[in-house]
């Protein structure tokens, strides 16, 4: 590679090689300025709760991510389903950059409901469903994401996973069902339509808080997906490299 | 006031919203960091988005 191409490929028509585009500039901007509002109403402006008091702060931030990391799962059973359907590999890494995603943000759910359950129910931890269930979906994730790191053939790589994959789903239905299926110290939905608990400052804080960790679920799927393209990229480079040198070895023998 | 900020459920709220926005801080970096560092190896025209 001439060092003009290497210079052309490192900064690119639009400015240096990266995951970002205009869109997603943009849309990070809005994002900040979203988490920035939320931590305005979240810390500040909102009340604290009557019984409860100030640890109700941390439902602002542990119930969007928990919602989050859902809609991440859904995308990663979807993405498996029409890979295993149509082979897409489009599809196919929709699903790995929701399951990252969503790993992450099953993590903080579970660190938040911690550290909520401390102050409220007076330990970090109990094995109650629900708990139990939503751990249970991070170690899927985690699965899912160890196999897509498997030393094999892509395609059986992404099938494999695939196949974990279509698991997250039901898996979600039972988190988001054991606090009515099981007797739980976890509580039953914060909203529901046409029950909503909360009302006032506390309600708009919780709404800033899905509103902006959308927007930054959005961002990180954006950039994620575009990340596991380039890698794919790579990868697709060494092999074609790889294949070159035996070709050339085969030649000279 | 502080003493009973620094004793009460404050320092598990400080925690968590620590945890959230650093947490995904961290991932962003990361992914944005790696992103960079892939895309340089990676022509234009196979980056559709830029």
């Amino acid at each position: 590679m001439t060092t003009e191409t290497a210079e052309a490929i490192e900064i690119g028509d639009d400015g240096p090689a990266s995951t970002g585009s205009r869109a997603t500039r943009i849309l990070g901007t809005v994002a900040l300025l979203g988490v920035a509002l939320l931590v305005l109403f979240g810390l500040i402006l909102s009340p604290a709760d009557e019984n409860q008091g100030d640890s109700v702060r941390i439902m602002y931030v542990h119930v969007p991510s928990a919602t989050l990391a859902y809609i991440g799962c859904f995308l990663t059973t979807i993405g498996s389903a029409v890979y295993l359907w149509r082979r897409s590999q489009w599809w196919d890494l929709v699903a790995y950059a929701g399951a990252e995603v969503a790993a992450l943000f099953t993590s903080i759910t579970l660190v938040t409901g911690m550290l909520w359950g401390r102050p409220t129910w007076g330990v970090f931890w109990v094995w109650d469903a629900r708990l139990t269930s939503t751990a249970m979906l991070l170690l899927l994730l985690l699965g899912y994401l160890a196999v897509r790191h498997l030393d094999a053939d892509r395609s059986v790589r992404s099938k494999r996973a695939a196949i974990v994959g279509l698991l997250l789903v039901p898996n979600v239905i039972i988190v988001r069902e054991s606090v009515n299926w099981w007797r739980t110290l976890h509580q039953t939905a914060t909203i529901s339509l046409g029950d909503t608990k909360l009302d006032g400052l506390m309600l708009f804080s919780l709404f800033t808080g899905f509103v902006s960790l959308l927007l930054v679920f959005i961002w990180l799927m954006i950039h994620r997906f575009r990340l596991a393209w380039l890698e794919e990229q790579v990868e697709d480079e060494g092999l074609d490299l790889a294949i070159a040198e035996r070709r050339a070895e085969g030649a000279v023998s | 006031m502080i003493l009973a900020a620094l004793t009460g459920t404050w320092p598990y709220v400080a925690a968590a919203w620590v945890i959230v926005l650093g947490g995904i801080g961290v991932y962003a970096l990361v992914t944005v960091m790696r992103g960079r560092r892939l895309s340089r190896r990676v022509p234009p025209e196979k980056r559709r988005w830029s």
